[in-house]
């Protein structure tokens, strides 16, 4: 779960200053340059997951259904409207996220395992709608995405369809970043903490859970959208219930609450998924370990693994414990007088 | 009409199965307040060594039935006692979401020891369809159908006249209680997550002849149990198995009426309507439901 | 300004609050006492709109509550502490506190997430009204430690911080003093007399340490079995026979302060 703020070293930066000179050293490689660009779609896929469990503390077993609307969403745009990139992406997250609204209408009145079963159902029913609407998927065929170019420059060829995703994707995570840390990001918090003491404290709690959802799925199709470049064909078969789990363990790897925890899970999860493809079920069986792994070991996943170990080390090096109890001994200590601003 | 009736027998014995791993389902809920959604993963692992155990070892049929559900009644009290003991005050999420990755890690480990090619199971029965009136039945189906209903008499049974059962229902009360008035509750839970594991595991052996045992088999058939098991108000034997038979019948009619490829979705529209008009469940009150 | 007239409530047979009336006044601080069980919670609960009496009128400023459903009522200017603190318990004090302001402005997601004018004003006087908070109850040093965290004794005055965020006419507080320790109460009592006139708001309390309701109090109201059976100044309500027989079940010499001990 989320914590206080820290400081710390700028990993934020230094993460994007690696993968912006991450092509420099493997530009050439377009098997390595796939799956970074693989990489930093499923961190929005998985970040948006989380903003939904680890911030609004809520659950998807579904979000390859949203990932799937926005990916459909840009075909489909792309192919018959021949909108350009930015439009295209926003269509792409707003069909998602009215998806994601209309989803999370019925959160005030479902918890727990019926919301699981939703998503769910959401989740294993999208692949089943797009094999049967042929009129708009062309069902098992699926659509291919026609060749994109932003400025000039051709999105089908690396690096610049990874620069173009980094660019769209860490636009994402800021935003995701900037959400949690201001009021609407909090609401999602006291929700998920304390549904009796945010409502006294003014919250519609199930207005915020629809909020969270909508959120939460608007990104998750913009995720989409940038998939559907990254793969050029938008078929039934690409959104499994697998890819949802997948989301999912990355969110748990990562770090429930932690945005920057999504990237990282997202990054390891997807490496792994590439490094062990030659064994068939080799990869499921190390995710799901990992899962059960990061449950057993450190419940608030690698995002926490920094916090704990400086954690550690100040306790080492400044053996003080923290003295403000103290402060109310003073019997007499008067409380300060000023007019209200 | 006959036709129609057909369909409907047509979609008891997957009923049958929903309703078998439904029960597995419920009996661990109840004691442990916790969704085991690794049981598709782990049916299929227990049916894989009934293969194993039948091709490899050549086992007689009984006796390799035998050995793998003892096998999977161990894996279930294992599952409690190496894992879910070490987080029981984790929030529920967390315990959840470890039996999810256990679906996840486990349906890997069978892909990589067993491998992806789809593998035949004997069917249990052999002869020709039974005629019943106008309708027609295989063997195997009626056997599932009569074993689900046998099962679910045994557990009724063991529910409300045994002491396992009396330990059960106190512990489904209220834990902390039932630890104060001196009920095992340790070995208890233990107890329900074997049983439980072993119902998951009967469904898969069940089924694997209709369907060809590989890894991924159990997916779209964990995902109708849980539907039933959610239908049926979770925390109720015969919601579990009336949820089972509603969701197996219902599926058929839609593949045999409607189309094969929206059964999925039907089923799932179906079931989110009637959560709507009863939040609960059929059979499921707001004790029960409470996370 | 809050007024209750005629209020009851009960639970299935069980009655919580029989015909209760009740005002309190701007700006002054009214208390609740009464032994366990005398329906105190069950009237602040019924204020905050989380029960719906049976009968009886609610007003607040001449607006009737009983139209407002729960999450409205602190934007009319009711905000509560917690009998047992209710905090958002994986979250900072101070995220505590700014969740507080979350009803004075209300920009919307999209303006959250780029940071347009409304968000930063919102954030820059939600701000303003935390610190303020944080001075106010002494908070300063535990402001970035996880609420959940803290001991109960802090997690009690966040409570009551996160109320006085919101910038309430009237101020609901569930026995704050419960559980501090002799030092602390005394330091809480200071605290809570100088509501009215730091943050401009009305207090009606309800506590069970006598020390601190007679010492901060305007006003007493002493309710047994869901009715008021006395009110009047702090100065008068240890020498009424009838609160003694509902403290102590007997008819007996003595003082309040006897039956707290």
């Amino acid at each position: 779960m989320i914590r206080a703020r820290r400081r710390g070293l700028p990993w934020p930066l230094l993460a994007f200053g690696f993968a912006v000179a991450f092509p420099a050293a493997y530009g050439g490689n377009t098997a390595i340059m796939s799956v970074a660009t693989q990489c930093l779609i499923y961190a929005v896929a998985a970040a948006s997951l989380n903003l939904l469990m680890g911030y609004g503390g809520q659950v998807s077993l579904g979000h390859a259904g949203f990932l799937a609307a926005g990916a459909y969403t840009a075909a489909v745009v792309a192919i018959h409207f021949r909108l350009p990139l930015v439009p295209e992406i926003l269509a792409a997250g707003l069909v998602a996220a009215a998806i994601g609204f209309v989803l999370g209408l019925p959160t005030g009145r479902l918890h727990g395992l019926y919301l699981v079963i939703l998503t769910l159902g959401f989740g294993v029913a999208v692949p089943q709608i797009a094999l049967n609407w042929t009129g708009l998927t062309n069902g098992w065929a699926g659509l291919a995405m026609p060749p994109t170019t932003l400025w000039g420059l051709d999105l089908t060829s690396q690096p610049t369809l990874y620069y173009c995703v980094l660019a769209v994707s860490w636009l994402c995570l800021l935003a995701m970043l900037s959400l949690v840390a201001t009021r609407s990001g909090r609401i999602f918090m006291a929700v998920r903490d304390s549904e009796a003491a945010a409502m006294a404290m003014g919250v519609n709690v199930w207005r915020a859970k629809v909020k969270v959802f909508t959120t939460s799925a608007f990104f998750c199709g913009i995720a989409g959208d940038l998939l559907a470049h990254w793969t050029g064909l938008v078929a039934p078969t690409s959104f499994p219930f697998d890819l949802s789990l997948l989301f999912f363990s990355m969110v748990i790897v990562g770090g429930m609450g932690s945005i920057w925890g999504s990237l990282t899970g997202a990054v390891l999860l997807v490496v792994i998924a590439d490094q062990a493809a030659s064994v068939g079920g080799l990869s499921t069986a190390i995710i799901g370990g990992a899962v059960v792994l990061t449950l057993l070991v450190a419940p608030e996943g690698l995002a926490s693994l920094p916090r704990v170990v400086s954690w550690r080390l100040r306790r080492m090096l400044e053996r003080e414990a923290p003295g403000e109890i103290g402060r109310f001994r003073n019997r007499d200590q008067r409380v300060r007088k000023e007019r209200r601003a | 009409m006959v036709q129609f009736g057909q369909d409907v027998i047509g979609g008891l014995g997957f009923g049958a199965i929903y309703a078998l791993a439904a029960l597995g389902l419920v009996i661990i809920f109840k004691t442990s307040r916790l969704v085991n959604f690794a049981f598709g993963s782990m049916g299929t692992a227990v049916a894989m060594i009934l293969w194993t155990l039948l091709s490899a070892v050549r086992l007689p049929l009984v006796a390799a039935w035998l050995l793998a559900l003892v096998g999977a009644a161990v894996v279930g009290a294992l599952t409690d006692e190496a894992l879910l003991r070490r987080i029981e005050q984790a929030p529920s999420l967390i315990q959840i979401t470890i039996t999810l990755g256990l679906f996840i890690g486990i349906e890997g480990l069978v892909g990589v020891l067993w491998g992806y090619t789809p593998k035949p199971l004997p069917e249990l029965t052999s002869g020709g369809s039974l005629r019943v009136g106008p309708y027609f039945l295989t063997p195997d189906q009626l056997l599932i159908v009569a074993l689900t209903l046998v099962l679910a008499a045994a557990l009724h049974f063991v529910l409300e006249r045994t002491r396992l059962g009396l330990a059960m229902r106190a512990i489904a009360q209220d834990r902390d209680t039932a630890m104060l008035m001196g009920v095992p509750t340790r070995r208890t839970v233990a107890l329900s997550w074997a049983w439980g594991v072993l119902l998951s595991g009967l469904a898969a052996i069940l089924v694997a002849p209709a369907v060809s045992l590989s890894p991924t088999m159990m997916d779209q058939i964990a995902v109708f149990a849980f539907a039933a098991a959610v239908l049926g108000g979770f925390g109720s034997l015969a919601g579990a198995i009336v949820g089972g038979f509603i969701v197996g019948i219902v599926g058929n009619l839609i593949s045999a009426y409607l189309s094969t490829n929206f059964q999925l979705t039907f089923i799932f529209l179906l079931i989110v309507a009637v959560l709507y008009v009863r939040p609960h469940g059929i059979f499921g009150s707001a004790a029960q439901s409470r996370q | 300004m809050l007024e209750l007239a005629g209020v009851s409530l009960s639970f299935v047979g069980l009655t919580a609050v029989a015909g209760l009336d009740l005002r309190v006044a701007d700006g002054t601080i009214c208390s609740l006492i009464g032994p366990n069980g005398a329906g105190k919670t069950s009237v602040l609960n019924l204020i905050s709109r989380f029960y719906t009496p049976q009968t009886g009128q609610v007003r607040f400023n001449e607006r009737d509550l009983l139209k407002l459903p729960p999450h409205r009522v602190v934007e009319i200017g009711i905000a509560r502490s917690f009998q047992s603190p209710t905090l958002f318990k994986n979250l900072s004090v101070l995220d505590n506190l700014l969740v507080g302001a979350a009803h004075l402005s209300k920009p919307s997601v999209v303006e959250d997430v780029l940071r347009l004018p409304r968000s930063r004003q919102h954030e820059r006087l939600a701000r303003e009204r935390a610190d303020h908070a944080l001075e106010f109850l002494k908070l300063e040093a535990v402001r970035d430690r996880v609420a959940g965290d803290l001991p109960y004794g802090h997690q009690k005055l966040v409570d009551i911080g996160r109320a006085l965020v919101a910038d309430p006419r009237l101020l609901l507080l569930d026995e704050p003093a419960a559980g501090m320790e002799e030092a602390q109460k005394q330091w809480l009592a200071n605290a809570i007399m100088h509501v009215p006139d730091e943050y401009g708001a009305a207090v009606l309390l309800v506590d069970h340490d006598m020390g601190v309701v007679l010492r901060v109090s305007d006003n007493v109201i002493v309710m047994n079995f869901g009715s008021k059976i006395f009110e009047g100044p702090p100065g008068e309500v240890r020498h009424q026979p009838q609160v003694l027989a509902a403290y102590l079940g007997t008819e007996r010499g003595g003082t309040v302060h006897d039956a707290q001990a």
